[in-house]
């Protein structure tokens, strides 16, 4: 009976340890549980076509990194919070901090893509003797790009709802934009558009640009 | 003294390999992160590219997340997203000796059309439907991220099977046609620089 029991005894601590072995080897292989997800084959769904004639003649990268933190407001909303956290195991980490109730922090990395919409009503082109007039519209922003692969979500605390990362991801684009306004690249934009219009007018002709 | 011996140092051995083995691979991946010197130049670009196409595409991200030997219970998620992509031309591509002038008629190659931008706005992007056991955590916001970077990956893959590149190429020769007949050519011939698979069919 002592036998039996010892014999089982063994068996128990060593299959202990093969769990504490498999789940040791699962967390530090890096193969959590967002890790291994693999999506279904669904349809992509072609919404609208446009025929556009943007030349855009400035492109901006930039990175910026966005923050939003919340702190409890009384005793009681931290005590119900820290059981919550407690409970939750993404959120166990940050149980400890006496302060902050929720806290999110993006890097986001994008382009900021300039220049010129050639269908605008503005566009036109006109020919004296051996003159070419091109009369232009102004410079503005063709597109703003980012997307969830250029989205780096650096630290979550707290469970965060959809139209609030939303929010904050468009902060984060609208400070690409003013990164990019502030150093006032109107002129740059035009000069490089005058450069790639004279390369493709055969050589011979005087060019003359006009913007609004 | 027994029970010790039989049960509690097989226990410490096997925690001390056990904790080896996490100390190894936690360093293996510092080292890693140590090493990966490439870094990525931001900053302005002066660029010469003509966009004329657009297109949105719309999909269902659809995620379903098995239970296994360490997870009790699924989780499925559905999200919807949507892209804009523009394809169009390089122009400052174009070199003195691929324009042409013979008379009245005006001849030109052009680069092939590409991708030119690739957006995902979050304005666009929504949770339409997830389910959790109760056993296991909602999905977190890195996790969505994780999922549309999915699909994201999913889109781009299959927009060669668009007719975008064509519609680009199309678009891209009307307008320059238009504009070198604003400048008093008659005639204005646009070709492309053939790619290597017409290069070859040619052949």
């Amino acid at each position: 009976m002592k036998k039996r029991l010892k014999l089982f005894r063994t068996i128990l601590s060593l299959g202990i340890l093969a769990v504490l072995i498999l789940l040791v080897w699962k967390f530090c292989s890096g193969k959590g549980e967002a890790e291994g997800f693999q999506i279904e084959n669904t349809p992509m769904r072609i919404e609208r076509i446009r025929n556009i004639a943007h030349l855009a003649t400035i492109s901006y990268k930039d990175e910026v990194v966005i923050d939003s933190t919340e702190y409890y407001q009384s005793t009681t909303e931290l005590v119900n919070d820290k059981i919550a956290k407690i409970t939750d195991p993404d959120n166990i980490k940050h149980a400890l901090d006496p302060y902050v109730k929720r806290k999110l922090t993006l890097i986001v990395k994008g382009e900021i893509r300039y220049g010129f919409d050639l269908k605008d009503s503005l566009f036109t082109i006109e020919e004296k003797e051996q003159e070419i007039f091109i009369r232009l519209p102004n410079p503005k922003i063709l597109d703003v790009i980012s997307t969830p692969s250029s989205t780096k979500i650096f630290l979550e605390n707290g469970r965060w709802k959809d139209h609030e990362i939303t929010i904050i991801q468009q902060q984060a684009r609208k400070k690409m934009i003013d990164h990019f306004l502030d150093m006032k690249l109107e002129n740059q934009a035009k000069y490089k558009l005058e450069k790639t219009i004279r390369q493709l007018i055969p050589p011979g002709k005087s060019i003359r640009f006009r913007y609004p | 003294m027994k029970l010790f011996k039989l049960h509690i140092t097989p226990l410490l051995i096997g925690l001390v390999c056990v904790g080896s083995l996490f100390l190894t691979s936690c360093s293996e991946k510092e080292k890693d992160k140590e090493t990966d010197q490439e870094v990525e130049i931001f900053g302005i670009r002066e660029i010469g590219e003509l966009e004329t196409s657009e297109y949105t595409i719309s999909k269902i991200v659809e995620l379903r997340d098995p239970p296994s030997w360490y997870k009790f219970g699924d989780r499925n998620i559905l999200i919807s997203c949507k892209a804009t992509v523009r394809a169009g031309v390089d122009m400052g591509l174009i070199r003195e000796e691929d324009i042409k002038v013979k008379g009245k008629t005006l001849y030109i190659t052009l680069p092939q059309p590409e991708i030119m931008s690739f957006d995902m706005d979050p304005r666009h992007i929504h949770t339409e439907m997830q389910d959790v056991s109760g056993f296991r955590s909602p999905f977190t916001q890195d996790e969505k991220n994780k999922i549309l970077k999915l699909g994201e990956k999913s889109i781009r893959a299959n927009l060669q099977r668009t007719q975008m590149l064509e519609l680009a190429r199309n678009n891209a020769g009307i307008f320059v046609q238009n504009f070198y007949r604003e400048l008093g050519f008659e005639q204005v011939v646009v070709e492309f620089i053939k790619t290597n698979e017409e290069t070859f069919k040619a052949l």
